[in-house]
């Protein structure tokens, strides 16, 4: 028996690779199993990202919600967006430290005062919360990101032209600005004066009001103007909420043509003012893509990639960078009484 | 059980009868075995290690490139959809495209030119050679614009295909194969589809959906190059198997029905005749497949390998050449030797060695032949020491006289006392002393002519006193009778034959001794006239004379004694002859050499 398996054996070894089974296929090298979306699904743990506006129900907000929901629901993210009812720091500053006890992961916020908002800020960094800015910055060191929907320099100089061409470069202005404390209003309102220095010396520049970004209050301070300065050319709203109520406040004082109205605000707001003649242009960015492009930024910093000048989004575009840690989302658009019903913000 | 002890058994059998196989056999296949099977294993092992090192080699390398390629592909996909956004720099065409309501036909035949007349410029005649036509399907609407005419299953108010604006793709861009879609193009040529979803990204709203039509040359131009050898292919295929691209057009359009059996899809693998590298793309899961014959691979070895082949037949041939001369170098000699054993066991010991090597079997042959030597010698002294008996025996035997003899000399010598005859008395007793002192001075061997004839004499003379008339002899010497020796009693054996056998009643028995010379020899005949024999008779004498037989035996004793003496002594050509015819006599003839002399022997 043993020589009966020994010459087997023999047999086997010198055959062996005669054997190998007719048409099958034999491995030679294997990369893995392709990589397919699994690695995704994997460490799908389900972000949270908390989102504070500037201030609750205005329609300006409301449309960035809108971008923020779509975006939460195609990126698979849960997203909180809250504001305060008024349009101050403190309120934000709850909101903030619920969204820290909360856990969430990241933080974006608009904020209304960047150095009062700063400390809590700083101390959802310290828990491990990616702190972003959108629409209106804070301190550098209390963020590590912020989205700023247009360059302030562009979109300032721009507004301060569309304000020239309507009163043909002559006569005195007001610009009706959010609030003092609201970093974007202000670096806006600084290229808004910078651009009327360097090239409109025969217009004149009466008072700067502030809204607080409500629109009772703005209305209100519209009217004073008007009473105020009756040989006013213009009105610049620095605000979502000015050009409307300084519109409205036109319309009323049946200055309609007379009186420029021009700024930042929405479509919607100011479709019926711009085709009535009471406001002539307005100037603004789309704030349902920029709360799309807050979330999906949100995520991809929580996914650790790092934006990069003229990256491109998917569902925005392209972004460019200011610095190392600042977005610009797109250019301005304006919005006139004929291309506005194009707009649904 | 059984089955098995018999196999064993068998192998037992098998075993038992290689070794009843010849040496020289046995070398020769120990030789093959050692030399040629190693080396045709090891040849054959180190061959398909080689093949094999080589397919690895190329198993390894061309997913590689295939990856590359496939990379390739996704970058150049990823441009062209990049390059779609274009569309968004043309606020004009976004502007149309967020339009969904028309008060006139012409003002939407006006929107479509301004569409079909951007995409035309834009894409068509752009740089991008491949892009085969550009469809947007927006509310309701079909803008395009194509390089070549196209057939569709839609008008113009329906989707491209089974895809449209309801289709909602969101922000997910896709490429779709052309059995995907009811999109021909009238040349048929093969090209892929990508769809990518308008966003209109202020809005949050969808605009519809672009398609990009692509020829395939892109991707032939990526994959082409990876391998141009004759007999390599190479298509794409989506995970279903339907191959969008081959290298050999008329494959396009068709299905892989193999896609679910290949073990691996990231990697390579081979059959029997063919070496697959396979790559899936990251994005659209798309299998770029290699495939090569295996024989081409090893193409460029065949040349080695007909080199190597040959030079394993040189060694082979001349390994079994050298088997074979050194199985018979040692088996040769051996041979040799088993023939002259035989030789020796037949008797012949007068066997010679041509071989006087100095190894085993030189010494073997050395041993042997001093063996025989050494056998020679003892058979030669038993052989001497045989006929010494044998001579000493018959010298008793010749030494006696016959009692017969004495008796009837002694009765004549009484009758001869009584009739007072004293002179043939004295006679004959002085005769008997001589012949009774000549048969007992048994000295010497030989003895000359003259002593025995004059013995011969003495007996006849005897026998004549007591036949009287009834017996005659005559004895006639015609050499020097004291010369010449001869065996002693030679000649009395003969006479008293013939005094025995011949008588005739009532004739006169005469019997001659005639010694005379004949060349070199002596020829002595013993004669008589009396009866003679029958030829039956003489024949069977003659018969026992040459055989040589046993000396004792009681019938013709005394003949044969003298013919094996003189055999003894001259050899087998001195033997007794006998002559004789019925009635008329017997003759018989002893010859000796001349000058014999006793030797001794």
């Amino acid at each position: 028996m043993p020589l009966k398996k020994r010459l087997c054996t023999m047999w086997v070894f010198l055959f062996v690779s005669g054997c190998s089974n007719g048409d099958s296929y034999e491995l030679l090298v294997s990369n893995g199993s392709s990589s397919t979306m699994h690695p995704e699904a994997q460490n799908e743990h389900q972000y949270t990202i908390g989102i504070v506006s500037k201030v609750d129900n205005i329609p300006y907000f409301n449309s960035v919600k809108e971008g923020v929901m779509e975006a939460a629901e195609q990126l698979k993210v849960d997203v909180l967006y809250e504001g305060p009812t008024a349009a101050d720091a403190k309120g934000q500053k709850v909101i903030v430290e619920k969204f820290i006890n909360q856990k969430v992961d990241v933080i974006a916020i608009s904020a209304n005062d960047p150095i009062q908002l700063a400390p809590v800020l700083k101390r959802a960094k310290a828990a491990g919360i990616i702190v972003i800015t959108w629409d209106s910055d804070t301190e550098a060191e209390a963020r590590n990101l912020f989205i700023d929907m247009v360059n302030p320099e562009v979109l300032g100089r721009h507004v301060m032209d569309t304000l020239a061409w309507n009163t043909g470069e002559q006569g005195s202005f007001a610009i009706m600005t959010g609030s003092f404390s609201a970093s974007n209003h202000n670096e806006w309102l600084k290229w808004i004066q910078a651009q009327w220095k360097e090239y409109y010396p025969n217009m004149n520049l009466v008072e700067v009001v502030a809204t607080n970004d409500d629109p009772h209050n703005a209305f209100v301070q519209a009217q004073i103007l008007l009473k105020k300065y009756p040989d006013l050319a213009g009105i610049i709203g620095n605000s979502s909420v000015g050009p409307p109520a300084a519109a409205k406040a036109v319309e009323e004082a049946e200055k309609n043509h007379e009186i420029a109205v021009v700024g930042v605000s929405t479509p919607d707001l100011m479709r019926d003012y711009l085709k009535k003649g009471s406001a002539q242009v307005v100037t603004l960015w789309s704030p349902k893509k920029l709360g799309y492009l807050t979330v999906s930024m949100a995520k991809s910093l929580i996914d650790g990639e790092q934006p990069v000048d003229f990256q491109y989004m998917p569902g925005v575009g392209t972004i460019r960078m200011r610095g190392t840690d600042t977005i610009i989302m797109g250019e301005p658009i304006d919005f006139t009484r004929e291309n506005v019903d194009q707009y649904d913000f | 059980m059984i089955l098995q002890e018999k196999m064993w058994i068998n192998m037992i059998f098998k075993r038992r009868s290689f070794r009843d196989y010849r040496l020289q056999t046995k070398l020769f296949i120990t030789y093959i075995a050692i030399t040629v099977i190693p080396i045709a294993l090891l040849g054959y092992l180190a061959y398909s290690q080689y093949i094999s090192s080589i397919e690895r080699q190329v198993g390894t390398y061309i997913p590689r490139l295939l990856d590359q390629a496939n990379d390739n592909i996704e970058r150049q996909i990823d441009e062209f959809f990049q390059m779609s956004d274009q569309i968004y720099n043309a606020p004009m065409i976004i502007e149309i495209l967020r339009k969904d309501a028309y008060q006139t036909v012409s003002a939407m035949r006006q929107d479509e030119f301004i569409v079909d007349s951007y995409l035309s410029s834009t894409f068509i005649h752009g740089s991008q050679q491949d892009i085969l036509g550009v469809f947007i399907s927006s509310n309701n609407r079909l803008f395009s614009s194509t390089r070549t005419d196209y057939l569709s299953g839609f008008s113009t108010k329906e989707a491209v295909g089974i895809y449209g604006q309801n289709l909602d793709l969101r922000s997910q861009e896709r490429v779709l194969l052309p059995n995907e879609t009811s999109l021909q193009f009238q040349d048929k040529r093969p090209f892929i589809l990508i769809a990518k979803p308008l966003i209109d990204v202020e809005n949050r709203l969808s605009l519809g959906t672009m398609f990009i039509v692509l020829d395939l040359s892109f991707i032939d131009r990526i994959v082409r190059p990876i391998d141009e050898q004759e007999g390599a292919e190479m298509w794409l295929m989506n995970k279903k198997g339907y191959m969008l691209y081959h290298t050999s057009a008329n494959q396009v359009g068709r299905k892989d029905g193999e896609i679910t059996e290949y073990p691996t899809l990231n990697g390579s693998f081979k059959t029997e005749e063919m070496l697959f590298g396979m790559d899936v793309s990251e994005q659209q899961q798309w299998i770029l497949t290699h495939r090569i014959p295996l024989g081409q691979l090893t193409a460029e070895t065949n040349f080695v390998r007909t080199i190597t082949i040959l030079l394993f037949m040189a060694v082979i041939i001349i390994a079994l050449i050298m088997a074979a001369l050194l199985a018979w170098g040692v088996a040769k000699p051996l041979q040799h030797l088993t023939e002259q054993m035989k030789r020796v066991e037949k008797g012949d010991f007068n066997v010679v060695f041509d071989r006087q090597s100095k190894d085993e079997v030189g010494m073997l042959s050395d041993r042997f032949q001093t063996m025989i030597r050494e056998i020679q010698g003892l058979i030669r002294e038993k052989y001497q020491i045989e006929l010494k008996q044998k001579e000493a025996e018959i010298y008793a035997l010749q030494s006696q006289i016959n009692p017969h003899f004495m008796y009837n000399t002694l009765e004549t010598i009484a009758m001869t006392v009584e009739e007072d005859d004293r002179d043939t008395v004295v006679d004959m007793v002085t005769i008997l002393g001589r012949m009774l002192r000549y048969s007992l001075s048994n000295k010497e061997k030989f003895v000359t002519i003259h002593q025995e004839l004059q013995h011969i004499r003495d007996y006849l003379t005897i026998q004549s006193y007591r036949f009287e008339d009834e017996l005659a002899f005559r004895i006639e010497v015609q050499v020097d009778g004291n010369k010449e020796y001869i065996p002693k009693f030679i000649l009395q054996p003969l006479v008293e034959n013939a005094l025995e056998h011949a008588f005739v009643p009532g004739k006169q028995l005469v019997v001659v001794v005639l010694i005379k010379r004949a060349g070199a020899e002596i020829h002595m005949s013993v004669s008589d006239n009396g009866a003679g024999m029958s030829k039956i008779k003489l024949l069977e004498i003659r018969q026992l004379l040459t055989l040589q037989t046993d000396l004792n035996r009681d019938h013709h004793f005394g003949i044969l004694n003298v013919n094996g003496r003189l055999v003894l002594h001259y050899g087998e050509a001195y033997t007794l002859q006998v002559d004789s015819e019925k009635s008329t006599g017997t003759t018989m003839l002893i010859r000796v050499p001349v000058n014999q002399e006793e030797t001794g022997v």
